[in-house]
């Protein structure tokens, strides 16, 4: 089965998802110009291999800035996620957030009041 | 000396956006020190430099953080087309008439739509800033010759204790 590595760059955050371990990465700061052009094929694999992942998988996001537009592709992203979820799946979705920090706590917020997705935040160092 | 401004006048790419982020994150972080919302002020950059550097049409713009006693505010100027400048001008405009609710509400319809604008913006920057630190945005334009204006946007917010 199709696993994923999006390589890390500036502006975009490292997308991987290793099957061996169970676990899908977004890591890094997203401010790409054309979230559309990034995030695009990220979600289109990523609705791909979806309906074969382990139960159990945990998608683990850590993205200390994101632009608005990433936002929406983050919040697309998520929303396949949550359609595998409907459709039987169970996985594990963890937020970092820095300690205190209101940009990475209300996001998380957003994501998990708009998709009713329970996240799991995870507060880490900045 | 001025010691709460930072001004860029240049290029802005992909790699002038991600340093000025840097630079905002250290310049707001010794000034104001550490405090809960610093990546949300420096997120109102963050979107004023996105959306100048999707709608350009030249690739300068005029970028401007100041902090005045206790409010923060941030301009950019660049050059955009007639349609894009007033699709800025329209966007503040409708912001600035809408309740905190109703800017909530238009966030989340806004998100939830489907796909992304044709430079690939989600339509979400001033929706965002709206949201996060308040209504205080103005765009003005001006005609510039043929299709290009010149677009101000500018976004104030008090500054909360730490």
């Amino acid at each position: 089965m199709e696993e994923l590595n999006f390589p890390g760059t500036k502006n975009t955050p490292e997308i991987v998802y290793d099957r061996a371990n169970s676990r899908y990465t977004v890591i890094g700061i997203s401010i790409p110009e054309n979230a559309n052009a990034f995030y695009g094929p990220v979600i289109e694999r990523t609705a791909k291999v979806l309906p074969d992942m382990a139960d159990g998988t945990v998608f683990h996001f850590r993205l200390p800035y994101f632009n608005s537009s990433s936002l929406k592709a983050l919040y697309m992203l998520l929303s396949e996620v949550k359609k595998a979820l409907e459709n039987g799946k169970s996985f594990i979705i963890e937020w970092c957030v820095e300690e205190d920090d209101e940009f990475m706590t209300e996001a998380a917020e957003t994501f998990s009041e708009m998709l009713g997705v329970p996240l799991t935040v995870i507060t880490i160092d900045p | 000396m001025e010691k709460n401004l930072l001004e860029y006048k240049g290029q802005l790419t992909s790699e002038v956006r991600i340093q000025l982020l840097d630079l905002l994150n250290c310049i707001a972080l010794f000034n104001l020190g550490p405090r809960n919302d610093l990546k949300k002020l420096v997120g109102i950059a963050l979107e004023l430099l996105d959306n100048a550097q999707r709608y350009n049409t030249s690739n300068d713009v005029d970028f401007q953080w100041q902090i005045v006693e206790e409010t923060l505010v941030v301009t950019i100027r660049n050059k955009a087309s007639q349609r894009d400048a007033n699709r800025l001008v329209d966007s503040v405009n409708d912001i600035s008439s809408m309740s905190e609710e109703e800017v909530t509400a238009a966030f989340r319809r806004q998100l939830t739509q489907e796909g992304f604008g044709e430079k690939g913006g989600a339509g979400l920057g001033m929706l965002q800033i709206a949201r996060k630190v308040g209504r205080n945005i103005t765009a003005s334009i001006a005609p510039q010759g043929g299709d290009i204006y010149l677009c101000t946007s500018k976004v104030s917010t008090e500054l909360k204790r730490a």
